[in-house]
């Protein structure tokens, strides 16, 4: 959903997110629904300002979130508070399950299909009766080994999913939900999460009483939600709880997920990730059927729904990549790409370092040893490559780990042993250069450089450019064939000025895509094709770039009073422009808008399409009433109905159950994170059981209720100082409003400890410890969980060496663990050990006085 | 360290995740990716590039691939695919040890 449409939100619930401190230009939204009338909530273990700006603060222990929504969805349920019209209209509600899943109500904690020898599951027992449903994520299929078409998606064409309206039948999915989430009970989400069940209640009602036909709600959060082991699960939970209550595709209903950065979203769509290619196509994989790139569509294009048209946005892609070099006779080019073989994201990448396998590292944009987890380990792993290369717009201490690092001054590495060559570059900062952000709300938006950076400062654009440059030439008389796909990559893009700086705007161009024969800008990307007629670097951004000298990026009209709201004419939005995605579940099952005040797209029978005040999501011409013609074994979009919006997915249905694409199970289960103090209540499986482990030495994992480390510990963010802390903490005016490290610790845990207001305290895991000075708040609450009490403490970790605003480094206290289907780290809800004092050994850093 | 010798340790390491079959543990993957790149390391650094080191390299980078897929797996661990690549080991261990060893 769009940032502005929270202000048409009647409910707000902020979890996993402190947004009034880390997200304030969106939080004005928030307020501003307030003013109208809203309710706020903020769900969170700390008391923070935006607590302060709430109308209701829950507090919960760290890592149990899936506990606190899963008794959102079982108070929703047995309470039939449920958008009934819109649930069984658009959800997957009715439909039957497989004969053989199991629950893990029966299982002792996991769902059918999982090996406990290999911690992993095999999805067949969640899909639909008689069916394999692709998923709509970019790894269609996610185990390794897998049927070939014709055996499997094309059974969606062979007519609709079996459901039962009665609702009645035992496996489909409202009986699975409601025997899924009998357990989490007003009185076990106290029990797990710690918060007091009339506050619960008061959550649930708030939210329940402020959605329907006439009222919606929306979700907000950040990395609170993401770097748990079971990350995607708790935005799952969230899901399921607006598809129940009717909070998708209509004004301020939706889930927001607050971005870390300026362009994380872009780097999500054209993506620094290893296992995409650009706008969530699937990168090919070894052990699939990808050996050619007709098995390699033949396997990953769903039959149904919108995503049939993946061969022509691969093709045009391979287009836009490898030019002339891409033609029929070498599949496009498709044996130039990569293929997998395993999880190459960051957590592996870093132990990889350590491993000898990986040499070399580019550094952009980042400071790992900083912002990673486990950073003792991220030091050893630099200090094992050939060349480092950091490009920064100042020192960060992951370009001088080798010189001031913590394991330098604890004399655990010598500079004089460490064989890494470092390159340390300077960056330009973003009013140095051309490009775009695409912030959370998928808006393109394209920024003017207003100076030159100074000195020999430049754009990460131009490095990658000029990189590639030297990459293309060095290989330009190879024979072996790795290098073809450097020889064959279309990389000329005009330049300007002495330095050479590429143009960013031909690479827009060209990510907007093109017809290949006269070289015209493409509107839609309903135009591309999978004949090479068409090149495309990005195809849900096709239109950012429409015709020449039409850089829609650029475009800042906002809307005014008596406007349509959604401020088309602000940048670009993807796809299409649309601000809103499945808009047409806005209106009912005949095209009307559920409700005049809430109204987006609605079906124009005169005019025999949609319109509306955005972009429809949908066929633009289809009839609300269309049903497809089973007998003709119909494809694509003609295999969804006119009342089938959520077009992404096989079968047109909002997933409350998610037969595919998930590698941890169909429907959010609490587990306690990997350490906890406490046992899991629910299940006897203790944690996510396909979490992503790797423990080695010095990546030890507590185990749960491990009396040496008895405390939750969190990190988080400051207003004050941004993400790696670098291009803050060297900034007089930001570094003295946050002067040093610290950790909040409630009064309560101070007095049993004995640890005062500033006193230094020393925090330990089996990875490290560090110090810090102790903040002493009333912020910081204890929990009651069953009969124990559960001390939480919290540590901003933004901090390190350089700079004016110093302290330890938090992450020095986290293990390396990914969440089972992104692999992203775990920073919330470890467990550690705290005690006033100070290390004998400093580390390094200097401490404020 | 002898190439052969260094390619017996890599192929006893692989022949030790497989029969363990470990699963959420880093050691044994990471002992059989170390021992790997050991031999991967001693081909880069031979001065002399003819098509043998080549394609040795070639082939000792496949396996390399396959057993971090192992360590770091999308889904389930391939261990069928991993067996194959400890065969392709074994076959680059006996070339290995049947040539006499390359100066520089």
């Amino acid at each position: 959903m769009a940032l502005w449409d929270l202000e048409n939100a009647d409910c707000i619930v902020v979890m996993g997110s402190n947004m009034a401190e880390n997200h304030p230009i969106g939080f004005r939204f928030v307020v501003e629904a307030q003013r109208r009338g809203a309710t706020v909530i903020h769900v969170d273990p700390r008391f923070t300002r935006t607590s302060a700006l709430a109308n209701i603060h829950a507090p919960i222990r760290s890592g149990t979130d899936i506990a606190f929504l899963g008794g959102i969805i079982n108070h929703i349920l047995e309470n039939d508070l449920w958008f009934r019209d819109f649930v069984m209209a658009y959800t997957n509600i009715a439909t039957i399950i497989d004969d053989g899943y199991r629950d893990p109500e029966q299982t002792g904690g996991v769902f059918s299909g999982f090996n406990a020898d290999t911690g992993s599951y095999k999805q067949d027992t969640w899909q639909y009766k008689g069916k394999i449903v692709p998923s709509s994520i970019s790894e269609h299929r996610v185990q390794t080994q897998e049927k070939s078409k014709g055996g499997d998606f094309e059974a969606m064409t062979e007519g609709p999913p079996p459901t039962d309206p009665t609702l009645q039948h035992p496996n489909c999915v409202y009986q699975i939900m409601r025997r899924h989430y009998a357990r989490y009970t007003p009185e076990m989400v106290e029990r797990v999460t710690g918060c007091p069940r009339d506050t619960f209640l008061a959550v649930a009602n708030a939210l329940t009483r402020n959605s329907g036909r006439e009222k919606t709600g929306a979700f907000c959060y950040a990395v609170g939600w993401t770097h748990h082991t079971v990350g995607v699960q708790i935005i799952r939970a969230a899901a399921i709880i607006q598809g129940l209550l009717g909070n998708i595709g209509r004004p301020g209903g939706g889930i927001l997920a607050l971005r870390g950065h300026a362009s994380i979203q872009g780097s999500t769509d054209i993506p620094t990730l290893y296992n995409m290619l650009p706008t969530y196509l699937p990168q090919p994989i070894v052990f699939h059927q990808h050996g050619t790139l007709q098995n390699y569509l033949d396997t990953e294009t769903p039959a149904t729904g919108w995503w049939a048209n993946m061969p022509k946005y691969v093709v045009s892609l391979l287009k836009a990549w490898y030019g002339e070099h891409a033609r029929p006779d070498n599949e496009w080019g498709y044996q130039f790409l990569p293929k997998l073989t395993g999880d190459v994201s960051q957590l592996p990448m870093m132990l990889s370092m350590l491993d000898g396998v990986v040499k070399g590292q580019f550094i952009l944009g980042q400071n790992p040893v900083v912002g990673a987890v486990n950073s003792d380990l991220v030091e050893r792993g630099l200090a094992k490559l050939d060349w480092l290369v950091v490009r920064d717009f100042a020192m960060t201490e992951t370009a001088n780990f080798w010189q001031k690092g913590r394991l330098v001054q604890r004399g655990e590495l010598r500079p004089e042993a460490i064989g890494t060559e470092v390159f340390f570059l300077p960056s330009s900062l973003a009013g140095e250069k051309d490009g775009t952000v695409t912030n959370t709300s998928r808006l393109v938006q394209w920024h003017d450089a207003v100076l030159e950076p100074p000195g020999d400062s430049r754009s990460d654009l131009w490095f990658i450019y000029h990189l590639g440059k030297r990459l293309k030439q060095l290989y330009a008389d190879s024979t072996e064939p790795r290098d073809a796909a450097i020889q064959a990559l279309t990389w000329t893009y005009p330049e300007r000025g002495k330095r050479a700086e590429p143009k960013a705007e031909a690479v827009l161009r060209e990510i907007n895509g093109y017809t290949v024969a006269d070289r015209k800008q493409i509107p839609s990307y309903q135009q591309l094709k999978d004949d090479g007629s068409t090149a495309c670097g990005g195809w849900m951004y096709c239109g950012v770039y429409p015709a020449d000298g039409h850089n829609v990026a650029r475009s800042r009209i906002p809307d005014g009073p008596g406007d349509t709201g959604s401020h088309a004419g602000w940048a670009f939005s993807w796809p299409s422009n649309r601000r809103t995605l499945y808009n047409r579940a806005s209106a009912d099952l005949d095209g009307r808008p559920w409700s005049e005040q809430k109204k987006i797209v609605w079906w124009d029978e005169a005019a025999g399409k949609w319109t509306g005040k955005d972009v429809p999501d949908f066929v633009a011409t289809k009839r609300p009433d269309y049903r497809p013609d089973w007998a003709t074994h119909p494809h694509g979009m003609d295999a969804l109905g006119g009342d089938d919006p959520f077009i992404m997915e096989a079968d047109g249905r909002c997933q409350l159950f998610v037969p595919s694409g998930l590698k941890d199970g169909p429907l959010p289960t609490h587990y306690e994170p990997v350490e906890s103090p406490v046992r899991n209540a629910l299940y006897d499986q203790q944690f996510n059981p396909a979490a992503k482990l790797w423990t080695r030495p010095g990546n030890e994992l507590h185990g749960p209720e491990d009396p040496r480390f008895p405390y939750v510990l969190t990190t988080y963010r400051l207003t004050e100082l941004h993400c790696g802390g670098i291009i803050s903490r060297v900034t007089p005016h930001t570094a003295e409003l946050q002067p040093e490290a610290f950790v909040e610790v409630s009064p309560e845990l101070a007095r049993e400890l004995g640890i005062r207001h500033l006193g230094w305290t020393v925090l330990s895991t089996l990875r490290g410890e560090i110090e810090a000075r102790a903040m002493v708040t009333e912020r910081m609450r204890p929990f009651r969980i069953g009969d124990r009490t559960v001390h939480q403490v919290g540590m901003p970790w933004v901090f390190g060496w350089e700079g004016y605003a110093r302290g330890d480094i938090a992450n020095v206290l986290l293990a390396i663990t990914g969440d089972a289907n992104t692999s992203i780290h775990t920073t919330k809800g470890i467990t550690c050990a705290l005690r006033p004092g100070r290390l004998q050994n400093l580390g390094g850093v200097t401490h404020a006085a | 360290m002898p190439l052969e010798t260094q390619a017996r340790d890599a192929l006893a390491a692989v022949d030790k995740a497989l029969a363990e079959k470990p699963h959420k543990e880093g050691h044994t993957f990471s002992a059989a990716a170390r021992s790997l790149c050991l031999v991967r390391d001693s081909l880069s650094a031979r001065q002399k590039d003819d098509a043998m080191r080549r394609r040795w390299l070639g082939h000792i980078n496949a396996v390399i691939s396959v057993v971090l897929a192992g360590h770091f797996p999308l889904g389930s661990v391939p261990w069928d695919e991993i067996a194959k690549a400890r065969d392709w080991l074994a076959d680059f261990a006996a070339e290995v040890g049947a040539r006499p060893s390359p100066k520089g």
